[in-house]
């Protein structure tokens, strides 16, 4: 019982914690710019933006 | 650690949060465990990585009348939320220093929960439902943004 109550707690740090929040939106827009980049670099001629 | 010679005034808190998280506490330090010391390590690297991000972008970007992207009111911080945009071969270094590192911030965190998970929750285990909230959940959302969730 005390187990999984330690575990919800944890659960809910999870959720709220920035540590994990602006990481993950950092990684998703330079990973975009990143991968803008290496699709133009590939000489696709799709207009990407 | 408590007793230590730089406890005052820097560490102080930290004599109370060593015995709520024992990785931080002197069953860690007792044990020879190196996780801190490594954890510390990486840190320093992951915070240079920043730096190095910060000084591209405010030595070489461009400002611009916009708000940044997610960029708190302009209104309100004036231009240090306007957009600065670096150009060429520089915006190529600072992107992905800037990847990099946010990978090194994000796997850090996941390994920090997933080894106390995997542990057993060995060094927060002894805390109850109501110490773990305020002592442990709450001081380390403060430190982030639980405002913004």
């Amino acid at each position: 019982m005390r187990y999984f109550s330690v575990l919800a707690s944890v659960k809910l740090t999870f959720r709220s914690g920035a540590w994990i929040v602006f990481p993950t939106y950092m990684l998703y827009v330079f990973g975009a710019e990143i991968l803008q980049g290496l699709e133009l670099a590939s000489g696709e001629t799709k207009k990407t933006k | 650690m408590p007793g230590g010679k730089y406890v005052w005034p820097f560490y102080t808190p930290y004599e109370l949060y060593g015995t709520i998280d024992y990785i931080y506490g002197w069953k860690a330090y007792n044990a020879h465990n190196g996780f801190t010391a490594a954890q510390g390590f990486l840190n320093i690297i992951e915070t240079i990585g920043y730096f190095v991000y910060l000084y591209l972008v405010y030595t070489y970007g461009q400002q611009e009348q916009v708000e940044g992207r997610g960029a708190p009111p302009t209104s309100v911080f004036g231009k240090l939320a306007e957009a600065r945009t670096v150009y060429g071969k520089v915006a190529a270094y600072s992107t992905l220093i800037a990847f990099s590192t946010a990978l090194m911030t994000l796997s850090k965190t996941v390994l920090y929960w997933l080894n106390e998970a995997f542990s057993g929750f060995d060094n927060i285990g002894h805390n109850d439902a109501v110490t773990l909230f305020f002592y442990w959940i709450v001081p380390k959302c403060v430190t982030s943004v639980c405002w913004q969730v």
